[in-house]
């Protein structure tokens, strides 16, 4: 062991922490870019690894770990330095909660497109994890919102990529590849957004929808409202009746006319906003409070496909929450059979999407890959983390691929 | 890791200067006769252009400065044409550079130091269009303009705009992440790929990415979407289609110049509303195109030009019409027009879209620049701009993509003219210099090709270029897929080189 590791080890609290495939008894929280780099040095000369963390809000979400030394906690490189209202646009380190960086840019009339599921999720955690809500219907990807990045490689070399601004092709696109990489190429410890203005009105209005066949029936034309931002719907088997809730966000005028075109399908109530927030927070994960045989889905289809997911799901006996407009089907329910996840995630598949694992049960972790099948394979997503994390330091064998 | 760049990558190195020395790995020795034996066999003789006067056309794309004849140009019309080419360049050791229409502003497709070029331009099939979930798979060498003419039937356009649309193909548009004006709103053309087909610098055939634009793992869609074909050439691209607005609003504001206009961008933009677009077009723009045969009856006494477009549900439009009337009007502009119908809205266009067209009349050489500033910094660098190309002595012209903070200043020349020439480049580095110093980027949507490649150390430095390097590597390892292109060729660090770090035999995918 190095004298460098040693020397970054005297600094790391004890904390226990599990995640799949691995314990880790320290954590790492460097108090700065400059800091993390050291860290990060010191793990690559002597190939330790390191599980990377921000909110903890997904960390189950991954394939079984190789061996790690320790954690390295995001949460003290945070804050929001730069903020720009004339601009639309502002700068936030990565450890920032996506509440406070709410807060911040409201107050100026600005919107963060950013709703990823959990109370405590970062800046760079839903970056990592590209996790998106039920807003992305309205918002996009993570990545859309990206505008450059900070980033610390494995090798702990600090670099940047895009840029402040709106319109940029200076250069790969090389946050593209930061973003929805789970930090196993590098971690990120700060970004330039862009932010949307805040709409004049914002409001939810929730409706019991008949049956699923009407319910998606009804939805294809009502998601292409202009002031749809979110069609959240979920469905708990022998749970009574099933509830959707719209949220719309424009202007007064706008808004009036999709409320009425939405009550002229379904008898709608106005519920708060909150109550989108709810359901979407529902979605994070406690893996503590995992049956033995439960599991729990993230899984996409085609729009005009999803119906189809669905009811495959709720034929497995699984509860969904879906974001209609989207095709995103969170499921989670009891699963006896691996084959029969296996086989859950084919369909999303032949159904034009994929199904990530979001968890599953301790003793059953590394059953099935987590991501599931790539393009390109395992060699061409080894060979891009060679070359970036050559030792394999940065969240090894937690990502696709074994990487 | 940190190094310091050699002088010789200093920006006093001119574009022009920089493309001519050699590329490093560059051939060396002419391909045998056998080789273009075995291009014919593939592509067949009416795919394969070789002789002097056949080349000519291929000297350059759209950065006309710097002209370097091909090898030979292929004209495959099949992806297992295109891999099959590949597969003959990798076993003759001849780089290949991909093209589409030949529109690209930076240089991308230029052939560099013994490449043949290969264009796809008979790639040109709609392979299949979608309505119900809104996507279209089209082959690379479909033209923009025609693609969003053949889906108008659904009520569904391809949104990213580039103004050569009536030229530029869909292959060439994902290498270079074009724009257009209207990616204020809509995005640029990485926002609407989903999917591509991709023959790798290896020879084989790969896919990314799926019909909804997300997956499970790696964005490879992502990371190849404005990699200026340096990770492989596309051959297939799932495009998001986007529906029609119900309703399109073009308005018209008229100022004394074009600081107060690009004031009144930043009103826009502090005011909440997102228009479609934001453009302005400048005094020296108007003049030329009112003497041409894109007149748009614009009066003469205008110093700028501000044309915003609105669309969406009509009854939300009125609202943000007002709006903008109440930023240009806070800003001092002479009038404000809305167009009536679709033939008043067409003629605003024309002033815009038929800039670069009515410049031909100002001199004999256009240098079309761009780069972005952060948008509160736009009336300043208009103004920088001017300073600079003033001292210069060389004729400006600004017709540009304001919402975005997008410039173009058009810089008027003679080519035959050797000193006016080389104060064109020695302003067009001044001009990129002020843009980064207040936080900008050398190039928005027309990309770094060669034209740019010896500024890229403006923005960033040899830390910031590594993890570039080493996505490059990934694909193209040994640099035989457009090489010399977007990044400089090679690194200037000892310790960084790929198999001094123990993993050049990492294969590549």
């Amino acid at each position: 062991m190095s004298s460098a590791w040693d020397e970054v080890m005297a600094e790391a609290r004890a904390e226990r922490i599990v995640v799949p495939g691995a314990t880790v008894e320290a954590v790492l929280a460097p108090a700065d870019v400059g800091a993390l780099g050291r860290v990060l040095a010191a793990a690559n000369a002597g190939s330790h690894g390191l599980l990377v963390m921000g909110g903890r809000t997904r960390l189950h979400q991954a394939n079984p770990a190789r061996p790690l030394a320790a954690a390295v906690s995001l949460e003290a490189i945070t804050g929001v330095d730069e903020f720009e209202p004339d601009e639309g646009v502002v700068h936030a380190r990565a450890g920032t909660p996506i509440a406070a960086l709410r807060e911040v840019v409201a107050a100026e009339g600005w919107e963060l497109p950013l709703d990823p599921p959990g109370a405590s999720s970062t800046v760079g955690g839903t970056i990592a994890s590209a996790a998106t809500g039920p807003r992305a219907h309205a918002f996009g990807g993570v990545s859309d919102a990206i505008l450059g990045l900070e980033v610390v490689g494995a090798d702990g070399v600090a670099s940047k990529c895009g840029g402040r601004v709106v319109k940029n092709v200076t250069g790969y696109d090389l946050a593209k590849l930061y973003c929805g990489s789970y930090g196993t190429l590098g971690i990120v410890t700060g970004a330039w957004l862009r932010l949307r203005p805040r709409p004049a009105v914002c409001e939810a209005v929730r409706a019991w929808p008949p049956s699923v066949p009407e319910l998606f029936e009804r939805c294809r034309a009502l998601a292409r409202l202009d002031s749809v931002r979110a069609i959240l719907w979920h469905e708990s088997p022998g749970e009574g009746a099933p509830e959707v809730v719209f949220e719309l966000a424009g202007s007064d005028a706008v808004v009036a006319h999709d409320r009425e075109r939405i009550a002229a399908e379904l008898d709608v109530d106005r519920v708060g906003t909150d109550r989108v927030d709810a359901l979407r927070d529902e979605r994070a994960i406690d893996p503590s409070t995992l049956a033995p045989d439960e599991v729990v889905l993230r899984a996409r289809a085609l729009g005009s496909r999803s119906e189809a997911l669905v009811n495959a799901m709720l034929e497995s006996g699984l509860s969904v929450s879906v974001d209609l407009g989207l095709g995103v089907v969170h499921a989670r329910g009891c699963v006896e059979a691996i084959a029969a996840l296996e086989r859950i995630r084919e369909r999303a598949i032949s159904e034009g999407g994929f199904a990530v694992v979001s968890a599953i049960a301790a003793d059953r972790v590394g059953a099935i890959d987590v991501f599931g099948p790539q393009d390109g394979g395992p060699a061409l997503a080894r060979s891009l983390k060679a070359r970036f994390d050559p030792a394999g330091i940065l969240n090894p064998g937690r990502f696709v691929e074994g990487t | 890791m940190s190094v310091e760049l050699p002088s010789h990558r200093s920006p006093s190195t001119s574009a022009v200067e920089a493309s001519a020395p050699a590329d490093p790995g560059a051939l060396r020795v002419a391909p045998s006769p056998a080789f273009f034996e075995r291009l014919r066999t593939i592509v067949g003789r009416e795919g394969l252009l070789a002789r002097e006067g056949e080349l000519f056309a291929y000297e350059c794309d759209g950065l006309t400065l710097t002209p370097k004849r091909p090898l030979a140009v292929v004209l495959p019309t099949s992806t297992e044409q295109v891999a099959a080419v590949v597969r003959a360049c990798r076993e003759h050791d001849v780089h290949f550079v991909p093209r589409g229409a030949g529109t690209g502003l930076s240089g991308g497709a230029h052939a560099t130091e013994g490449s043949i070029l290969i264009e796809c331009s008979r790639m040109n099939r709609i392979l299949e269009v979608d309505p119900a979930d809104r996507f279209a798979v089209v082959q690379p060498g479909v033209v923009n303009a025609e693609l969003s003419a053949a889906i108008r039937q659904h009520g569904l356009f391809y949104a990213p705009d580039p103004s050569s649309q009536q030229a530029c193909t869909i292959g060439g548009n994902v290498a270079e992440n074009s724009g257009g004006p209207h990616t204020l709103k809509y995005g640029t053309t990485t926002n609407h790929v989903l999917a591509l087909e991709v023959v790798l610098p290896d020879g084989r055939v790969q896919r990314f990415g799926n019909r909804l634009g997300e997956t499970s793992g790696f964005d490879w869609v992502g990371a190849i979407v404005g990699s200026e074909g340096t990770l492989g050439i596309v051959t297939e691209a799932t495009v998001r289609l986007t529906p029609i607005p119900a309703a399109i609003e073009t308005l018209l504001a008229i100022f004394d110049d074009v600081v107060p206009a690009c004031r009144a961008v930043g009103r826009v933009i502090r005011s909440g509303v997102v228009p479609a677009a934001m453009e302005i077009v400048d005094r020296r723009t108007i003049e030329a195109v009112e003497a041409s045969v894109y007149a748009a009856g614009l009066p003469t006494t205008a110093g700028a030009v501000l044309i915003v477009e609105l669309d969406g549900n009509p009854i939300g439009l009125p609202d943000e019409i007002a709006a903008i009337r109440a930023a240009c009007e806070a800003e001092g502009c002479q009038a404000i027009e809305v167009a009536r119908d679709e033939a008043e809205r067409l003629r605003f266009w024309r002033a815009r879209k038929g800039a670069f067209g009515a410049m031909g009349r100002l001199a004999p050489d256009l240098y079309v620049h761009d780069a972005v500033v952060p948008r509160v910094h736009l009336p300043a660098i208009l103004a920088k701009v001017g300073e600079i190309c003033d001292r210069h002595r060389l004729k400006l012209a600004n017709v540009f993509h304001a919402g975005d903070g997008n410039l173009h200043p058009n810089i008027c020349f003679d080519r035959r003219d050797p000193d006016e020439l080389a104060r064109v480049i020695a302003a067009g580095a001044e001009i990129l210099e002020a843009c980064v110093a207040v936080g900008g980027v050398i190039t928005g949507e027309h990309g770094v090709g060669v034209e740019k490649r010896d500024y890229m150390h403006l923005v960033f430095d040899a830390d910031d270029l590594e993890p570039m390097y080493r996505l490059r590597e990934t694909f193209n390892p040994d640099g035989v897929c457009n090489p010399g292109k977007l990044i400089p060729t090679t690194r200037f660090c000892v310790e960084a080189n790929p198999k001094a770090r123990g993993y050049g035999e990492v294969p590549i995918g």
